[in-house]
């Protein structure tokens, strides 16, 4: 038992135990930290990107934009499938990265502190992120080689549930980061 | 692309192997974040500490759907695929989502 308590603690730079020495530690924690900033922010820039397309997605037909919400969603919804696959991606990937420093120093604190629906709100935000992943190739399909007049509803629904994942996944992370971070 | 690698098959398989790979457990490695180590089975905790099947699950998904994605446009004559109904689109995130709460049911209910 004791030695899953160093292996535990050395995650957090409390123990060295089998993490190697204090300054390794001190580096990883920092490009945890550091990589953690980054997929936030590259996550916002995801967020702008498909809210822009999910509400543009849902337009009719073109009409003059008065007001801010028409102007929001009067872009070319297809310009942003690239992108925000892309963005997808480097979020993914990102998040993955730092996956495992979760499980060892937050998910730990948090089970420490009984706090279970919270553990379970972060585990559905991992299987959200996932439908997301796999949902990429379709609906990047749909943005780019089916032409624009065809299948809109499946293009609004693909859309529409990458929308909802990623919004979904920025609010838990950071309601979760307040909670218990990494950092 | 299409014709060698098909985009919707893979999203589809992708979406149903995960599912199943979350409500068997079929992880294709486990991950052991305390010692970084990969390993093809579980380890035991004491020594090793918790193990993570998600990165696993991933790969199982991945795997099968990169092969079922090259594998399904020889095969199958290509009307069939272009006659998928987009509709089947909505069935997979909702049984990834089924999925992925039946696999973390226990958080809430003990």
């Amino acid at each position: 038992m004791a030695e899953l308590k160093k292996i535990f603690y050395s995650s957090r730079g409390e123990c060295a135990g089998v993490a190697g020495d204090a300054a390794l530690v001190w580096w990883s924690q920092f490009m945890t930290e550091f990589l953690l900033i980054v997929h936030g922010l590259v996550a916002i820039a995801l967020v702008g990107a498909i809210t822009h397309q999910g509400l543009s997605v849902w337009r009719d037909k073109p009409a003059p934009a008065r007001l801010f919400v028409d102007r929001f969603r009067a872009v070319q919804g297809a310009g942003y499938a690239n992108a925000v696959v892309v963005l997808y991606l480097i979020t993914f990937s990102l998040g993955a990265y730092i996956y495992p420093s979760y499980v060892m120093d937050a998910k730990r604190a948090l089970f420490e502190l009984g706090m279970r629906k919270a553990i379970f709100v972060f585990q559905m935000k991992e299987h959200i992120a996932v439908i997301g992943l796999g949902l990429l190739a379709a609906y990047w399909y749909f943005w780019r080689q089916v032409p624009l007049i065809e299948h809109v509803g499946t293009r609004r629904m693909l859309t529409t549930v990458l929308m909802a994942a990623v919004w979904w996944n920025l609010v838990i992370g950071h309601i979760l980061n307040n909670i218990r971070g990494i950092a | 692309m299409s014709r060698y690698f098909s985009l919707r098959i893979f999203s589809l398989m992708f979406g149903s192997v995960y599912t199943l790979a979350v409500i068997y457990n079929w992880p294709l490695f486990f991950y052991f974040p305390a010692v970084k180590q990969f390993s093809l089975h579980d380890l035991p905790l004491a020594t090793f500490g918790p193990g993570m099947s998600w990165f696993g699950w991933i790969a199982t998904a991945a795997l099968a759907a990169i092969l079922a994605a090259v594998i399904f446009p020889l095969i199958l004559p290509k009307r069939w695929i272009d006659q998928m109904p987009p509709r089947i689109f909505w069935l997979v995130p909702l049984a990834m989502l089924i999925g992925g709460f039946f696999r973390e049911q226990d958080w809430l209910l003990k």
